[in-house]
């Protein structure tokens, strides 16, 4: 383990030692905002404030990361690549979007309005057609492999820039079956899963008074812990438990007021439902909040795009979700000036087939999807790749239908190359094994020069 | 081979090498691998030959402390146990174990054993399901903290529950402080406490009015500690 590994789970700008912390705690909170009545900002819009003040002019602004995972995999047809009036175009029809000559989905009439803001490719192409290999893929950049198991975007960008919040730095809201993982980096890098933000987050709050739970604590550390240590592995702590650091930043983040950012009610009803009153909708203004004070990834997932059967109303049900939550989000982070310091990616394992089946479903369909990326490091308001309108479908030759091909890799190039890591450097895996970030090539053509 | 490094691993934690299967061809492995791996064809694949030899070894039954400094190299030369950290099954299960006088087995209701497995299965979705990675030397996270600190399954099984849980159990009859404290620490730790611990928690006791308070404090501080989730 790396000395950059110890000091994954504390603050390093801001260390509160935990007797500060609980000292804090038992004097009630009588200093913070949440209790001064407004006489003292929110940390939320203190944080706003700051990142005013600090502006585009600052290099030094950490780079976030906002992933909209699409799980189950959405039609391209239905969502940003539509072929209304042809024979594989289904009942979607295509609506005109801010950017003059590109069209969209009708099903996504908000996130039309918005496409001057984004890069979409829809040239994405996999080799995996099973949702959890293709999960895998999606998620890290490699193809599922038994030797070990790869990092996800959220982990590499934490992994590679230390600086932290009182709340986790990296999130996964709504998770379904395939949370962000650190992998070989390390379960310290783990995403930190929350449910519907409408709910307040797990296991936050003490479950006894203030002085009980100083007590417990106190308890803890000073005595029972100290004597494990007694005569046991020598730097215990810091080479291998991570028990009290652990420990530390779960008290600070109880008392911490950036958990505001998991609470979405705050916000006015007009904003809440702009992005939707659904659970996918509070998550993306959620994730909005958490990297407003300080989180760097966050992923919100949004199921039900597995339309083997019924394929038009089941996206025409998922699109009426997402077409609200996303163009919102994408407003908020403009209007806050943080879309220039935040990605925001939207997309899911694989696509749906071309050809309808007997059951007015799309089966899975990995050679030519759409992947929509907005934000710091992109381009705005372009398209690369296409599918065609009339595609021959000829299984000995499925990139034959695309147009400027991409893989998955490449996105993850992209992608690591937005947020400033290059993606052919090699990392060490615990046990020494070099590996690259991705073994992709960033699409320069979307990339900002 | 291969099988007798994994018992090994499943019995320490953790795999000789790098890795549980990857056995290297061109590197010298423990001499002792070899000895157990043609004991264990010999005796026809016996499992429970092979655990007990394993069970019998010095490595295996060295403690995890010592009165010299102990470092890696220590626990990699077998020297000291290694300190693992518990699967999370493993602390789903101790921690349901710790919250009962009686050992909950096949010959338990079948309540306790639905309980056993149902809550189980719940609190290790949230601690996290190391799957393929269970011989990973992983620190303790974020939300394994929160979890076992401020989460419902340790609140049931420390808090008031006069039918069922051991923390009630000792509250009521214990005779004295000292059987109290010992009790839990059997109950949770499963070892005495050491004199330090006795007269710390004797004297917080003693001074408490809310004595069942007290011992659910108590019950609470063990389960949280390192020693609770780590195989040492």
């Amino acid at each position: 383990m790396t000395d950059q590994e110890h000091s994954s789970l504390c603050d390093p700008q801001a260390h509160f030692g935990r007797r500060t912390l609980l000292g804090r705690t038992l004097t009630g909170c009588a200093m913070t905002g949440r209790t001064a009545g407004g006489l003292m900002m929110s940390s939320i819009a203190r944080s706003l404030a700051m990142a005013d003040e600090t502006g585009l002019t600052d290099p030094a602004r950490p780079k976030n990361v906002i992933l909209l995972w699409l799980e189950g995999g959405a039609s391209q047809l239905e969502t940003f690549d539509p072929h209304a009036g042809t024979r594989i175009g289904g009942e979607t029809n295509a609506i005109q979007t801010s950017v003059a000559g590109l069209q969209i989905s009708d099903l996504l009439p908000q996130i039309a309005e918005q496409m001057h803001l984004c890069s979409l490719v829809r040239s994405v192409t996999g080799k995996e057609g099973d949702h959890a290999r293709a999960v895998y893929n999606a998620k890290t950049g490699f193809r599922p492999d038994p030797t070990l198991r790869h990092p996800s975007v959220g982990s590499i960008l934490c992994h590679a820039d230390q600086r932290g919040s009182d709340i986790p730095r990296h999130i996964s809201i709504l998770p379904e079956s395939s949370p962000a993982r650190g992998g070989y980096l390390g379960a310290a890098y783990d995403a930190f899963k929350i449910g519907d933000p409408a709910s307040t987050v797990p296991d936050i709050t003490a479950r006894t008074d203030d002085n009980r739970f100083a007590r417990r604590i106190s308890d803890l550390s000073d005595v029972v812990e100290k004597e494990f240590r007694r005569g046991r592995l020598a730097k215990m702590e810091s080479m291998r438990t991570l028990h009290q650091s652990a420990t530390d930043s779960a008290l600070k983040m109880m008392s911490s007021e950036q958990l505001d950012a998991f609470d979405v009610s705050s916000e006015s009803k007009m904003t809440r439902d702009a992005f939707g009153d659904t659970p996918f909708g509070r998550g993306c203004l959620a994730a909005s909040r958490l990297i407003e004070v300080g989180s760097r990834c966050v992923e919100v997932t949004l199921s039900g795009w597995d339309s083997h059967v019924a394929n038009h109303s089941l996206h025409r049900s998922a699109a009426g979700t997402l077409d609200p939550a996303l163009a919102s989000l994408l407003t908020r982070l403009k209007d806050r000036d943080l879309l220039e310091s935040t990605l925001v990616v939207c997309g899911g394992e694989f696509g749906r087939t071309p050809k309808m089946n007997a059951a007015e479903g799309r089966d899975h369909w990995p050679h030519g999807f759409s992947i929509l990326l907005a934000g710091l490091g992109m381009r705005r308001g372009v398209v690369y790749g296409s599918t065609s309108p009339n595609p021959k479908l000829d299984p000995n030759q499925p990139l034959a239908d695309i147009e400027n091909p991409v893989t998955i890799e490449d996105i993850h190039a992209t992608i690591l190359t937005a947020i400033g890591i290059e993606p052919s450097n090699e990392i060490e895996t615990p046990i020494g094994r070099p590996m690259k970030r991705s073994e992709g090539k960033p699409i320069t053509e979307i990339l900002m020069a | 081979m291969a099988a007798v490094s994994h018992v090994w691993a499943l019995m320490f934690g953790k795999p000789i090498g790098d890795s549980v299967d990857d056995l290297p061809m061109d590197q010298t492995h423990p001499k002792f691998l070899d000895v157990l791996a043609e004991d264990f064809v010999h005796h026809g694949f016996d499992l429970r030959r092979l655990i007990g030899l394993i069970a019998c070894s010095d490595a295996f039954r060295v403690a995890s402390r010592a009165d010299f400094e102990v470092t890696t190299e220590h626990e990699e030369n077998f020297a000291v146990f290694p300190l693992v950290r518990l699967r999370p099954e493993q602390v789903a299960g101790v921690l349901i174990q710790s919250a009962r006088i009686k050992r909950i087995d096949r010959q338990s209701s079948l309540f306790l054993q639905l309980q056993a497995i149902f809550d189980g299965d719940k609190f290790v979705q949230r601690y996290g399901d190391v799957g393929e990675d269970e011989f990973t030397a992983d620190a303790i996270t974020i939300t394994q903290r929160l979890l076992m600190m401020n989460g419902g399954m340790v609140a049931d099984l420390i808090g008031d529950n006069p039918v069922l849980n051991a923390s009630s159990h000792v509250a009521m009859f214990a005779t004295d402080e000292t059987q109290a404290i010992d009790s839990i620490y059997l109950s949770v730790l499963n070892r005495h406490p050491t004199k330090v611990e006795l007269d710390h928690f004797e004297s917080q006791l003693l001074s408490e009015k809310k004595h069942r308070q007290a011992i659910e404090d108590l019950a609470w501080v063990l389960v949280n500690s390192s020693e609770f989730a780590w195989n040492h």
